[in-house]
């Protein structure tokens, strides 16, 4: 069976998670397959740039992913996501952003500097990737026209995937899982579908997704 | 007690005419939600419907849903009057004429996936309560029967009145219970159940006048929004390991 979800564009299919459908544990593996496929597609792509970045170079390295700690893949994912974020930081701090983008700016310098994340604000954001399925529309209200890209939309929500997973490590709500698998079913989506520049954050969100899940599935059916 | 029924043609308004009727609570009349389209979801499926027509009929505690009988039919046995309303939004035009004109007070909604009632309707001077399968206001939202499986290994509904907020209104019954059905049929048998025991219990509760609904604390709980198959299915095998 094929783990549909990546399939279909969650903006454009509203119902797209509703009344799902159970498969058994059949289900479970296909989820598993799809994003083990999704890493080595991301691999080998990485495997052809030309780049000769230091991050890259290490994720390359590391390409026995299933042996990497978490911590480790966090560092990296953290550090790859500063280069290109401030890339932006002066765009950012000149900018009328909406108070969803400057959240996700502020809260993503907290979790990376290991510290307490407002939950309200979290929440917020949550709320609006949750009911608009993600943050295009806020960052198109609050960039320039001319400066909007695929790049720009991916690293926000790159940021917001960090954060997640930053609040999710300290205290295990399955609400901020459950909406981390469909902020990567979405980029994952865009991944196969569109022009997509941030494979090495893609390796690194579902590498953790997969970890956190390994530890989920443990926590719940005890396997 | 007087009081209408506003139903989306769906598995939990079947549960809910089904139940009130064996428990001989009738409602003064009833608002259909015509789906037209058919495209809505909270239907039975045809994979539920067994050959064998006793297999067809679920109970869960009080309450009961044979999945063969569709909610016209229901109320046609006895003579309860009903309107088609022919549009499947709860907020349309032609639901808000009708229940202008309407002299009950208490109006009990069983509405299709993500619908909320807007300020317009919610402006009639009416009381609209709805059964939420969830404890609040610690689970607020979508599928938290899954939320709370997952993390308290329980089940609860609450009947609230709706406000403006999502599942914020003030609670006039909750209930919660241990888990002990098949955990396959969660969406759409075992919910309107659950639901359809709490709300005979919230009608009773009300009509003894002896209870006031209670007030939620705004900044308490936590919103949750629809699961994600992958947790869904952990659920559901946590559930079914249990049996094993």
């Amino acid at each position: 069976m094929n783990y549909k979800y990546i399939y279909e564009n969650p903006s454009e299919n509203r119902q797209l998670y509703m009344y799902s459908d159970y498969n058994g544990k059949e289900f479970i593996e296909a989820y598993k397959k799809s994003r083990n496929d999704v890493l080595i597609k991301c691999l080998k792509k990485i495997n052809r740039t030309e780049e000769e970045l230091e991050t890259t170079n290490k994720l390359l390295k590391l390409s026995n992913y299933s042996h990497i700690k978490k911590d480790e893949i966090m560092s990296i994912f953290c550090n790859i996501i500063y280069d290109r974020f401030i890339i932006f930081d002066k765009e950012i701090t000149n900018s009328d952003l909406t108070e969803a983008i400057n959240d996700l700016s502020s809260l993503y310098i907290k979790a990376k500097n290991n510290q307490s994340l407002n939950k309200l604000k979290l929440d917020n954001l949550v709320k609006i990737f949750e009911t608009k399925k993600n943050f295009s529309t806020e960052i198109q209200n609050s960039f320039d026209a001319s400066f909007i890209s695929n790049e720009i939309d991916e690293i926000f929500h790159f940021l917001f995937s960090f954060i997640i997973i930053k609040y999710f490590i300290s205290f295990k709500s399955l609400k901020y899982f459950n909406t981390l698998l469909k902020l990567n079913d979405l980029l994952i989506y865009r991944f196969y579908n569109m022009n997509f520049i941030n494979v090495e954050l893609l390796l690194c969100a579902i590498s953790i997704e997969l970890k956190i899940y390994s530890s989920v599935e443990e926590d719940i059916l005890g396997v | 007690m007087k009081f209408s029924l506003i139903l989306a043609n769906t598995a939990r308004s079947q549960a809910y005419i089904q139940t009130l009727i064996s428990q001989d609570i009738m409602p003064k009349e009833v608002f259909i939600l015509n789906d037209k389209n058919k495209k809505k979801l909270g239907k039975i499926k045809k994979k539920y419907i067994n050959s064998n027509k006793n297999n067809n009929i679920y109970s869960f505690q009080l309450a009961t849903l044979n999945i063969n009988e569709d909610l016209v039919r229901s109320l046609s046995k006895l003579d309860i009057p009903y309107t088609i309303i022919n549009s499947p939004d709860i907020n349309s035009e032609e639901l808000y004429e009708v229940l202008l004109k309407s002299d009950t007070k208490l109006c009990i909604v069983s509405v299709y996936a993500g619908q909320i009632l807007k300020s317009k309707i919610l402006g009639l001077k009416k009381s609209f309560m709805h059964v939420h399968s969830g404890k609040l206001p610690e689970y607020r939202g979508s599928t938290t029967l899954y939320y709370s499986l997952l993390e308290e290994n329980k089940v609860a509904a609450s009947a609230i009145m709706i406000n403006e907020g999502i599942d914020t209104g003030d609670i006039v019954y909750f209930k919660e219970f241990d888990f002990n059905f098949d955990p396959e049929l969660i969406d759409l048998i075992f919910d309107p159940l659950l639901r359809a025991v709490v709300l005979i219990d919230a009608i009773k509760l009300l009509s003894s006048k002896n209870k006031k609904p209670i007030v939620q604390e705004g900044i308490d709980g936590e919103d949750y929004y629809i699961i994600h198959p992958l947790l869904k299915h952990l659920a559901i095998l946590k559930e079914k390991n249990k049996c094993m």
